[in-house]
């Protein structure tokens, strides 16, 4: 994450992940294997993002294909104009580079993101209602059953904080 | 559904808990799904929250979601 800002790459935190940042307690932070990322359909920004993830050691893939080399911007040119989803997978870490999210498109979402920090790294997220109505688009099963627990989740915790309040 | 223990005795507030909770179809459909008006205020009522703001501090859900990878990168199937 580090890498990507001081690589002055502009991306949003998206999908579980990004609602997880949204959580008041442990209690409403989902189980999530992989951090998916929303980027601009801008190819240099994308090299961008692939350098800083490859400076990481994170092995970049597409389908199931390794990226390969050289990283450069006829490749980004490519991958942008098909918008063809990039895995930048690492030890136990799997980054989605995503230039797709169900409903917006990257200039929409960006002026709502909110910029949380973690551990003096600042981490611009999606809004969550943006997060929300993107799964809610695509509304494959997995979304559904995030859905459900999410909004319950939800009114418990707001409920609880009222009482204490 | 039943409310029966297993010396057949009805609980009435196990009951009510239990018809409470939402009921999920024995198949999940796909598609696009409409957000309640519930739904979307508890999201405004969350986004609105102090902690929520920016510039706040989510070093600990980081700290929560690498705890998660670690173990499951861990687990192993024992038999």
């Amino acid at each position: 994450m580090k890498r990507l800002r001081t690589g002055r790459v502009r991306f949003v935190v998206i999908g579980v992940g990004g609602a997880n940042y949204y959580a008041r307690s442990a209690g409403l932070v989902f189980t999530t294997l992989d951090r998916d990322l929303f980027l601009p359909p801008d190819p240099g920004n994308l090299l961008r993002a692939w350098r800083a993830c490859s400076a990481e050691g994170l092995e970049l893939s597409s389908g199931d294909e390794p990226l390969g080399s050289p990283l450069d911007r006829f490749l980004a040119e490519q991958v942008v104009s098909r918008r063809a989803l990039v895995h930048a997978l690492g030890e136990g870490l799997q980054v989605d580079l995503t230039l797709d999210m169900a409903g917006f498109e990257f200039e929409q979402v960006w002026p709502s993101r909110r910029l949380f920090r973690v551990e003096r790294v600042t981490v611009p997220v999606a809004s969550l209602e943006h997060i929300v109505k993107s799964k809610a688009a695509v509304g494959r099963p997995k979304d559904r059953l995030f859905l459900a627990s999410h909004e319950d989740a939800l009114g418990v915790l707001l409920r609880r904080g009222r009482r204490r309040a | 559904m039943t409310t029966r223990t297993t010396e057949g005795k009805t609980l009435p507030r196990r009951k009510k808990v239990i018809e409470s909770r939402p009921r999920l179809p024995a198949s999940i459909e796909q598609g696009p799904v409409t957000l309640g008006a519930r739904y979307r205020r508890l999201i405004r009522a969350c986004e609105s929250l102090p902690e929520n703001r920016s510039g706040a501090d989510k070093t600990w859900v980081e700290r929560c979601q690498r705890a998660f990878r670690e173990h499951y990168a861990r687990a192993r199937r024992v038999r």
